[in-house]
């Protein structure tokens, strides 16, 4: 039992949750800024009809609607409906005031802004241009009352109309107008309209487009309600061409016509009238007679070959009026690096014939085709034909992008015409690229190009040599092989180094022992000179010790050393030089020195061939 | 007769080789004609062929690459790509067309940091390349120094010892590259880097196709890697291929 009332109080409190969600969610809505939105059915209105203006309040519901007043023009209010609509979750709503609009003079006349003050804002629409035009001859027809078959000629039903050029030159792209007037009168069968078709051998026409403009207009003194193409002709042969344009539909005449109201209402379409003027209703009660239609138009044109004076090298076939713009978004770069130019050509003519300008050819950079679109800017051949060109900058010396030339002939100056763009500075950094030439110049045998959306790629042709190992250099066997035989290499040199200088080494101990030896023996053979007072033997004694002590240090065999060689080793102080030439003039001169000064030059010989060595 | 044998010998050898590699040629002029049809699963099937059989070269797996690249694979495309870069470091055609398609996969490479600035001046084959030729120049002069033994010049012990210094340094940063020598490309869609080797394993993280790893160790079929941020985890081996992967040479004809 308590819980059968937990239950019930559980969707109570649920009932009033989601009671207070829609509310809050709904005042949010209503909360949310309004908006004023005024149409008006048709901006051309006979004097004797009407037209159906529509004010749409979007979010709100309250407030005050102040209609303008306007000379000449009466607004009376027929109706008003509201709509609301929840999409994705989101709430809103909107108010529609139906007003008939009709005007009691001709003219041309602008329905100022409407206001609706809401909230205490002040919310005004825009203003409206129409004009009031001469009496429907539709309804002129109605008032006299007839009721009997209607017979009319062809011409008085639907009417072709094209604005065609008499001359063009080749390749020349012209807009024209191609116009169906169908008598507002008249009813013609749903459906029953095929579009326009171009007949002819020198002339194509761009296919029309399956919702033409639809309007009514006065022409002759009557109204028509008129459909319209905004298309362009190109002329493709030389010389007289007779052209046709060729349009069918199917009139329903009445043959018994029931009293029914002929005025206009909210719900009239273009050709139908009301949903109760349906050929259901019709057929039920009314007989029609169905008429096809041929519409036929035809001319001569006359199209005239390109002047051959003056045309220039470069010129692709272009005829109309081009301006070119080159842009990208990078500004600076390195070599190597792709850059993606946008080439821009805007304005009007035969954008089929139409070339990329292309860069100068040079070995600095490599261009690749480009990635092209085409954007038709309304019915009448103009638009934007943009280039994506990939460079690839290879020189480091590239300042800037250079200019661009497009060249084309433009038929109203009647001559050849050569544009130029603006060169795009750049910043080049790193340095020149060591491209191989092979995959630069014969670009169409290295490489093609296929795109894909946004990409831009470049596939090899040329397969290259092949490999079976993909191991970086480090793995492979023959480069750690190769680098180890360096580093053996490096090692037996640096031991063999290492022995040769220790060889040197002990060679020089063994010279500077055997130096020592003999330097004894000598002071031991001086030593008994000096003992037996000889000087004679004493002095050649000496001179035997410094020869023998010197000679490694000037590089001499002993017995040749001199006097000359010792004042090259020793500096000139040394006394072994005093000693030396003495010994010189006492062989030569036969001195003898005496016995007191003997002991005083053997000892200081004796220190000064010790430290020599 | 001797001579007109000696002739047919040297034609042969010096030909043979020209018309094996005019028929390899032929069948990538075909598999090239069946991308641009945009045949990609014929085109790679026949750019898979020959490098089977003949072996890879930068053109080859660089328009494999492009192939799997459109047929939506991005693994394998950034995979060939990579495979293609090994091959020809140098070709900036290819490096910035893997840079720019990496980029649009979303595949990160994280920007060099520390001492990777300037480990990543080179590749590892351009710094291979280079550390062989300083320790050559080394060899050569103290060849020099063995032969000149009592005429030494400074310039020549300068050299010596300078390249002796820059042999040390180079082969260095060959070893701390030598990590990431062997790199894996994962090449399926929903790679899972997993906490040990079994399949309810927690996750550690979800890969990227065509996302870099680098093996440490195996387990069944089981793989232990880590990422560029140095995360690790356990990964399916199919789910991944090495980009050096020698094997790809060696599979038998589907």
């Amino acid at each position: 039992m308590k819980t059968a009332q937990k239950n019930i109080l559980h969707s109570y409190y649920c009932t009033i949750f989601l009671t207070l969600f829609l509310l809050f969610s709904g005042v949010h809505q209503v909360m949310a800024s309004p908006e004023i939105d005024v149409d008006l059915s048709t901006t051309e209105i006979p004097l004797n009809d009407f037209a159906i203006l529509t004010v749409r309040l979007i979010n709100t519901d309250k407030g005050e609607l102040i209609m303008p007043k306007l000379d000449g023009i009466n607004i009376h209010k027929r109706g008003q409906s509201r709509q609301v609509s929840i999409i994705n979750g989101k709430m809103s709503s909107s108010t529609s005031y139906t007003y008939m609009l009709s005007g009691e003079k001709k003219g041309k006349y602008t329905l100022p802004p409407i206001i609706l003050k809401s909230q205490g804002k002040i919310i005004k629409s825009k203003s409206i241009k129409f004009s009031i035009l001469a009496e429907s001859s539709t309804n002129n027809l109605q008032k006299s009352g007839q009721n009997s078959t209607i017979q009319k000629s062809p011409s008085d039903l639907a009417i072709i109309q094209v604005s065609s050029p008499k001359k063009m030159y080749i390749g020349e792209t012209v807009p024209i107008e191609i116009k169906l007037f169908f008598a507002a009168d008249t009813r013609i069968e749903p459906g029953s309209i095929h579009l326009p078709e171009i007949s002819g051998k020198g002339v194509i026409m761009t296919p029309l487009s399956t919702t033409p403009k639809e309007n009514r207009e006065e022409y002759k003194g009557k109204i028509w309600n008129t459909l319209s193409w905004q298309t362009t002709l190109s002329a493709i042969k030389e010389g007289e061409n007779s052209v046709s344009i060729t349009a069918d539909a199917v009139a329903l005449l009445r043959q018994a016509q029931r009293k029914r109201s002929q005025r206009h209402t909210p719900f009239d379409s273009f050709f139908g009238g009301n949903p109760f003027d349906d050929p259901f209703f019709d057929n039920a009660f009314t007989n029609y007679a169905r008429k096809p239609l041929h519409l036929l138009w035809k001319n001569n044109i006359n199209v005239l070959p390109l002047p051959a004076n003056g045309k220039p090298e470069n010129f692709s076939g272009a005829v109309g009026d081009f301006d070119i713009s080159v842009s990208t978004r990078v500004k600076e770069i390195e070599v190597g690096d792709p850059l993606l130019l946008q080439i821009s050509v805007s304005g009007a003519g035969n954008f089929d014939k139409l070339n990329i300008p292309e860069l100068p050819p040079e070995n600095r950079w490599r261009t690749y085709p480009p990635k092209v679109h085409f954007e038709p800017i309304g019915n009448s051949g103009g638009g934007q034909k943009i280039f994506e060109q990939a460079v690839v900058i290879k020189d480091s010396s590239i300042t800037a992008i250079p200019p661009l030339s497009l060249c084309y002939f433009n038929p109203e100056l009647k001559k050849y015409i050569t544009k130029k763009s603006t060169p795009i500075p750049l910043k080049i950094t790193g340095k020149t690229s060591n491209y191989n030439e092979q995959s630069i110049l014969p670009e169409t045998k290295t490489t093609t190009l296929t795109k894909k959306e946004d990409n831009l790629q470049i596939l090899n042709i040329d397969i290259g040599s092949l490999s079976k190992d993909l191991r970086p250099l480090p793995q492979r066997q023959w480069f750690q092989v190769a680098v180890l035989l360096l580093l053996l290499f490096c090692i037996v040199t640096y031991f063999v180094r290492h022995l040769q200088k220790r060889k040197e080494r002990n060679k020089e101990q063994e010279l500077r022992k055997k130096s020592i030896r003999r330097l004894q023996e000598d002071l031991v053979t001086l030593h008994a000179a000096k003992e037996n007072n000889d000087s004679t033997l004493f002095l050649h004694a000496c001179r035997v010790a410094i020869q023998n002590s010197l000679a490694r240090r000037c590089g001499i065999h002993p017995s040749v050393v001199s006097l000359g060689d010792i004042v090259k080793v020793l500096p000139g102080s040394s006394p072994v030089i005093e000693i030396f030439s003495m010994t010189d003039t006492a062989s030569y001169g036969n001195k003898s020195i005496p016995a007191t000064e003997l002991d005083k030059i053997y000892y200081q010989l004796k220190n000064e061939l010790e430290s020599l060595l | 007769m001797r001579y007109i044998i000696f002739c047919c010998t040297l034609m042969c050898f010096f030909f043979l080789p020209n018309f094996a590699s005019a028929d390899i040629q032929q069948l990538f002029d075909q598999a090239n004609s069946e991308y641009i049809k945009k045949n990609y699963s014929v085109a790679i099937h026949d750019y898979e062929s020959i490098i089977r059989n003949n072996g890879g070269s930068p053109a080859l797996f660089y328009n494999l690459g492009l192939a799997y690249a459109q047929a939506g694979q991005s693994g394998k495309a950034i995979l060939n790509m990579e495979r293609a870069r090994n091959l020809a470091p140098g070709d900036s055609e290819i490096t910035a067309f893997l840079a720019e398609f990496k980029k649009k996969q979303g595949v990160f490479t994280a920007p060099p940091e520390g001492a990777e600035k300037i480990t990543s001046l080179l590749d590892i084959n351009q710094w291979a390349l280079l550390g062989f030729a300083s320790l050559l120049l080394f060899s050569f002069t103290q060849l020099l120094s063995l032969l000149l033994q009592e005429k030494k010049k400074f310039w020549l012990l300068l050299t010596n010892k300078c390249s002796l210094i820059a042999t040390v340094l180079i082969f260095s940063v060959v070893a701390y590259m030598w990590d990431e020598i062997n790199p894996y490309i994962v090449t399926t869609e929903s790679g899972k880097l997993l906490i040990s080797p079994i399949k309810e394993a927690d996750l550690v993280l979800s890969l990227r196709e065509g996302q870099q790893l680098f093996p440490i160790k195996k387990h069944g079929e089981y793989l232990y890697v880590r990422d560029s941020h140095n995360r690790k985890g356990w990964i399916l081996s199919h789910s991944l291929e090495a980009v050096n992967n020698p094997q790809i040479f060696n599979l038998s004809q589907p």
